[in-house]
């Protein structure tokens, strides 16, 4: 009876884990720019693993295992943390602007007129 | 060799231990040999920024009872980056805004990044002296920076230390 429970927390909280992860995954290929990205990578990321390792520590129980599994969560947590503003320091002090709406626009436009003078010229 | 290597090599055994989960001889000397290594390599860190990097026990209390705290703002991040990236609109206006901060040393402007980068929506980008760079994903989560939630939080931890 005992094991219905856990087994069924432990499921919940798998499933939970891998909904963030994707949504994390999807989150990289949608957003637009390597700023925003690292919004959706970091904390997605640190939380899906988070409540998949947590699943997986219901579900051993209290054993040196589950002890073993949160040595490794909150090792998931500062790494991911500190990765993921090393990656953005890295990106600005290599000279990437932050992606921004009206920017787009324009470079929209200019490109625009680029191609009218291509045709033109041809 | 000091107290604080001694220390350090201690900690790094115990991890070590925790992690491979046997008491055999050749693994506990395996133990001994890596500890002695890491604590060897890190040197240079242990002795620059040493006493910048201690925590009294209550501190230590403090800092897991805002990580309790802040797991509620997580999942609202999470939810949060997840609404905006499954939206098909996708409704992001992000910004750059610079944070002054009034905490000094370095585990205190650590765990304010870490803070800054768990809370919605915002993204600690860069460190220059006191003023951090911080990615906003819109305009309201800038806003919500300004409040300081996050400052008072690691201000709370240091309280007992000064």
């Amino acid at each position: 009876m005992i094991e219905v429970v856990t087994n069924s927390i432990t499921v919940v909280f798998l499933s939970l884990g891998v909904f963030f992860l994707s949504i994390g995954v999807i989150g990289i290929i949608r957003l637009p720019d390597i700023y925003s990205r690292l919004h959706a990578s970091t904390k997605c990321d640190i939380f899906g693993a988070g409540l998949a390792l947590l699943g997986l520590v219901v579900y051993e129980g209290v054993s040196f295992n589950a002890l073993k599994l949160l040595v490794i969560t909150g090792l998931m947590l500062t790494s991911g943390l500190v990765i993921g503003h090393a990656v953005a320091r890295a990106a600005r002090r290599g000279g990437l602007t932050p992606w921004q709406e009206d920017r787009e626009e324009l470079i929209r436009l200019e490109k625009e007129k680029l191609l009218e003078k291509f045709m033109e010229e041809k | 060799m000091e107290k604080k290597h001694l220390f350090v090599g201690i900690l790094l055994l115990i991890f070590w231990l925790v992690l491979t989960g046997n008491l055999h001889p050749f693994n506990l000397l395996e133990g001994v040999f890596l500890a002695a290594l890491v604590t060897f390599l890190s040197h240079v860190l242990l002795s620059g920024l040493w006493e910048e990097l201690r925590l009294g026990i209550r501190g230590i209390w403090r800092f897991w009872v805002c990580l309790a705290r802040l797991t509620v703002d997580i999942f609202k991040a999470n939810t949060d980056v997840g609404e905006r990236v499954l939206d098909p609109k996708l409704p992001i206006s992000p910004a750059v805004v610079k944070f002054k901060t009034s905490l000094k040393g370095v585990l205190p402007k650590v765990m304010l990044a870490g803070f800054i980068t768990l809370r919605p929506g915002t993204l600690a980008v860069d460190f220059e002296g006191d003023i951090i760079h911080v990615h906003c994903l819109a305009d309201s989560f800038a806003k919500e920076l300004m409040e300081r939630e996050a400052e008072k939080a690691v201000l709370w931890i240091f309280e007992e230390e000064r």
